[in-house]
């Protein structure tokens, strides 16, 4: 798939960007601690050394863990550790169409106006609480299924770019736009999940001028998490009426 | 000043003579340089942003001229310092605007109904372009509009030789996207117009082109199923039939979850026509619809 030029929802130079914004699959952060592959040791042949932990401004990575396994099933927490892939400085010759170098996720402008690189092909764990702070990029929709269409290409060279695809970077960024909202206002990510396994009120109707028919919606016994791709701006405004009331 | 809101008027109207695509502003402050990026979160610009699809601009944006906060339908400006004040406010939200309005139903924001707007301000401002080169910081104009680049031509008028498969233009009319739903799907207007909530004449006339401005939910939507519709058309199903009687997930068809909005069961399923349906992660992180089954 073509890959956006603008993949970016927030992108700062300095931490922490999107504050209120659970952190999720996508985010790029700064002065993490990256590890690198064990090596031999120098004088003792047959001993492996583990490398010392990378940190400071140049230590950059991508958040690469999918979603569902980076955060509790009941808790909605995030995991202890994630899987973060190293990010680097574009290697030169490489630009948009970004085609090939699959191993590579571009990250075009994403430090003063130059272009990055996050490497799957040496992705690290980190700790989750290294992560808090430490953000200076989310990818939007389009990066986000840009992200994801690169990691299914890298593992698998999977060459077509479902609509699934499409559905599972809406749904993701619909999710985190209003978990970013229900935090900014009570100051927590916590109670925000279970509200949204609340049934979905419905989507009203319109009459045949396109006027909203007042009390026409019904639901469907759906939970709004299921409708968040199709019926998104229905459930922001649930969302409202919640946060307003 | 902490707090001064502009609204701006209804987002919806007419599509410009000659549209033009931004994929996003670029505010770049004078005093330090920083600068931060309001990009459009829809698919690939398709249908027409409006301000209710561009990021908010939070606290890390923040700096000794202030912060940005684009909510659905108006810009605020907080904490204001460092020489801006209400006019150069103004002045910027105006050359928002106009930049936006190259994108087609924001042209319909109306700058009349913000009042007056005067150049200058502690400002910078770009529109992004597609091809542009995101992280260059503007140099210290005041206000630069570096324009967008012309939409794309529309893909050519189906031919009994070569019949329409390529995609529709990302800023292709409301009009041929229906059409192209109608076509595809092979559905009627009043089963597409029940995904949609809407009378069937109303499907009708956008199909038509007498209605060209429907609410901005129904718009994304159109988008959304005009591309799951392309991917079962390229793989080859007959679609009409999938649609209507195919069994998917919980005994129903693939129309009737669409019917229920659960357009990510239908788009996984589709993936994997032909083919067993594998388990799937519970959608999200919450366990997903169980809660209310």
């Amino acid at each position: 798939m073509p890959y956006p030029p603008a993949p970016y929802l927030y992108r700062t130079e300095e931490p922490h960007a999107g504050p209120d914004r659970p952190l999720s699959q996508g985010d790029v952060f700064v002065d993490i601690p990256l590890v690198g592959a064990a090596r031999l040791h120098p004088k003792q042949p047959g001993t492996w050394v583990q490398t010392k932990p990378r940190t400071g401004p140049n230590a950059l990575g991508l958040f690469v863990t999918h979603p569902c396994a980076s955060r509790s099933q009941t808790t909605y927490e995030l995991a202890p550790f994630v899987s973060i892939a190293p990010v680097v400085r574009c290697p030169g010759g490489w630009g948009p169409p970004w085609d090939g170098y699959y191993a590579l996720v571009p990250l075009p402008g994403l430090r003063n106006g130059d272009d990055y690189v996050a490497k799957l092909d040496e992705v690290c764990s980190v700790p989750s609480e290294a992560l808090i702070g430490h953000r200076i990029a989310c990818l939007n929709q389009d990066g986000v299924e840009a992200t994801v269409d690169r990691l299914a290409m890298n593992s698998l060279r999977f060459p077509e770019t479902p609509m699934h695809y499409t559905t599972e970077a809406a749904r993701l960024t619909n999710e985190l736009n209003l978990w970013e909202r229900w935090s900014a206002h009570y100051g927590t990510e916590a109670g925000f999940q279970d509200w949204l396994n609340e049934p979905f009120g419905g989507q009203p109707s319109e009459d045949a001028n396109g006027d909203l028919i007042p009390g026409s919606a019904e639901p469907t016994g759906e939970a709004r998490r299921a409708v968040l791709a199709w019926n998104y701006e229905e459930v922001s405004a649930e969302l409202d009426a919640h946060l307003s009331g | 000043m902490v707090g001064e809101v502009v609204t701006f008027g209804s987002p919806l109207g007419g599509v410009p003579a000659a549209p033009q695509r931004v994929d996003g502003i670029r505010v770049v402050t004078r005093e330090n340089g920083r600068y931060c990026d309001l990009m459009p979160s829809t698919l690939s610009s398709y249908l027409l942003p409006t301000l209710a699809d561009f990021s908010l601009v939070r606290r890390e944006t923040r700096s000794p001229a202030g912060s940005w906060r684009l909510t659905a339908d108006a810009v605020a400006y907080e904490e204001i310092g460092g020489g801006a004040d209400l006019s150069g406010l103004r002045a910027l939200v105006g050359d928002v605007t106009a930049g936006l309005g190259s994108i087609g139903l924001v042209t319909q924001i109306s700058l009349r109904a913000l009042g007056g707007f005067e150049a200058g301000g502690p400002l910078a401002l770009t529109t992004l372009g597609p091809a542009a080169r995101m992280g260059a910081v503007v140099p210290e104009a005041t206000i630069a509009i570096a324009q967008a680049s012309p939409v794309v031509e529309p893909a050519p008028a189906a031919t009994e030789e070569s019949p329409a498969i390529e995609p529709l233009a990302a800023d292709a009319p409301v009009s041929a996207i229906a059409s192209r739903i109608t076509a595809l799907s092979g559905l009627s207007d009043e089963l597409l117009a029940a995904l949609f909530k809407v009378e069937r004449e109303t499907f009708c006339r956008w199909r038509t082109g007498a209605l060209t401005n429907p609410r901005v939910g129904n718009r994304r939507r159109l988008g959304l199923l005009l591309a799951l519709l392309e991917e079962l058309q390229a793989g080859q199903v007959i679609i009409k039939d999938w649609l209507l009687n195919g069994a998917v997930s919980d005994g129903l068809t693939p129309y009737e979850l669409l019917e229920r909005g659960r357009i990510d069961e239908v788009a996984y399923a589709a993936a994997a026509i032909g083919q067993p349906l594998a388990g799937r992660d519970s959608p999200g992180w919450g366990g997903g619809r169980a809660a209310v089954r």
